[in-house]
């Protein structure tokens, strides 16, 4: 039960063979994002409508908010199954989340950029974008979203129906974050320079801040019995 | 008599203030200014209701912190009631906004950012009530709504305060429309508006303690 730099490497590397264990949980979502990555392809393929810089960023935002979910819903089922009372001696409940969403931002960020990839073959980018501040972004928010999501997975962990749960309360509560890097993204694919979005960096930056502290400072009292 | 005499006194002041808001709202001078018209007077019902809601979320979230703290059941209850009453304020508060942007602004919803901002408040509370329904156990419940609630309170008052700053929108104190503090620098505007502030503050607090009051009862009666 300490800060110590071994606990949490320890910690880390725990929750890292936990989730490999389990590859069936991002092997799910990356099949979610294939398939509706295709999905949107085809759809545009039959009305013939090339995709404005707008929607390829709105299109590809929802379908990683989707996917993110995806991820997510498996965060706790280590710990659904009882299996909190074996872990929660060993590793202060800080340690334990800050793992926890290191390890899941580490899975976003891989999704984000599997989603990326697809788009851009798939439903040719914008011509005009700016890569170096959409990756940004896109870090960005794949980050914050981890940290909201990770408590809202604990949190839907603990009630009945947990799935269900997690998309409702997390779609409204995403929202700020969302609002952000879309608008961010709309900037970018329009190919404008990467200082114009440092006002949405800074309030996204200022949001995931929140999600992470009260994640730190909440999650003990989420699993306690 | 007696029982007149033994209301609280903020009761009487809730009441006497209401009134005062809505005979006083509806009849004193206001402003003539070209638009807005007679519905400046909204400003007396929409923007109160608003502040009567963060208020009474405000109040909630404390609830939840000391429930969090030290878990007793009647803070979870006065959490989750204020929670009721502030949704039922907002919502009186978007429908009184979108019926003065109907004649100002021209439409029911014209996708201003204090709307959608205002419509996504509502959903997470809306989703908070959602996740009290889904417990069997009385003090998880308790517990874990108390973490969403804060969760969302530090999300709702950015959400609502900073975000539409950000961008334009035609609603009154953002991108150069006048705010309160041009149209009203009215004294006589004022001299209703604060009042109206606690009114419908009172108002709300007085329907949180009936319904706390309600369910106290009840499960004294199932005790017995």
């Amino acid at each position: 039960m300490s800060f110590a730099a071994g606990h949490i490497l320890t910690c880390l590397s725990r929750e890292w063979r936990s989730e490999w264990r389990n590859k069936n949980t991002i092997a799910a979502s990356l099949l979610f994002v294939v398939a509706t990555a295709y999905l949107i392809y085809f759809s545009f393929k039959i009305g013939r409508i090339s995709v404005a810089p707008p929607v390829w960023v709105s299109l590809y935002w929802m379908v990683l908010l989707f996917s993110s979910l995806s991820v997510m819903v498996k965060t706790f089922a280590f710990e659904e199954r009882g299996m909190f009372y074996f872990s929660y001696p060993l590793f202060h409940p800080m340690v334990l989340v800050f793992s926890k969403w290191l390890v899941q931002s580490i899975q976003l960020l891989f999704v984000s950029g599997i989603a990326l990839l697809l788009f851009q073959l798939l439903l040719s980018s914008p011509p005009e974008m700016n890569w170096a501040g959409f990756l940004v972004i896109v870090a960005s928010g794949s980050i914050g979203f981890a940290a909201t999501l990770t408590m809202i997975a604990g949190i839907a962990a603990r009630a009945e129906n947990s799935s269900l749960l997690l998309s409702i309360l997390s779609l409204p509560l995403l929202l700020p974050q969302l609002s952000m890097v879309i608008k961010g993204g709309f900037t970018m694919a329009q190919g404008f320079e990467s200082s114009l979005i440092f006002d949405e960096l800074i309030i996204l930056w200022g949001l995931n801040l929140i999600a992470l502290s009260l994640n730190l400072a909440l999650f003990s009292y989420i699993w306690r019995r | 008599m007696k029982e007149l005499a033994s209301i609280a006194w903020w009761k009487w002041a809730c009441a006497g203030l209401l009134i005062y808001t809505v005979v006083g709202g509806l009849l004193l001078e206001v402003p003539r200014l070209p638009i807005l018209n007679e519905s400046i007077r909204n400003l007396y019902f929409h923007v109160p209701m608003w502040f009567g809601m963060i208020i009474l979320l405000t109040v909630s979230a404390v609830y939840s912190i000391r429930t969090l703290l030290k878990y007793n059941p009647l803070d979870d209850l006065k959490a989750q009631n204020s929670v009721h009453v502030a949704l039922l304020l907002g919502i009186l508060g978007i429908v009184t906004g979108m019926l003065w942007a109907k004649y100002t602004w021209g439409a029911y919803w014209s996708n201003d950012p204090k709307q959608n901002a205002a419509a996504i408040g509502l959903l997470i509370y809306f989703a908070y009530m959602i996740l009290r329904g889904s417990f069997a156990d009385e003090q998880l419940r308790a517990r874990i709504s108390a973490v969403y609630n804060v969760l969302a309170f530090a999300l709702f008052i950015p959400l609502i305060f900073i975000l539409p700053r950000l961008t334009d929108s035609l609603h009154p104190g953002n991108g150069g429309n006048p705010g309160f503090n041009s149209y009203d620098l009215d004294a006589r505007m004022r001299l209703v508006f604060y009042p109206a502030v606690i009114a419908w503050t009172l108002i709300g607090w007085w329907l949180v303690d009936l319904m706390n009051r309600v369910h106290v009862l009840n499960n004294e009666e199932v005790e017995a």
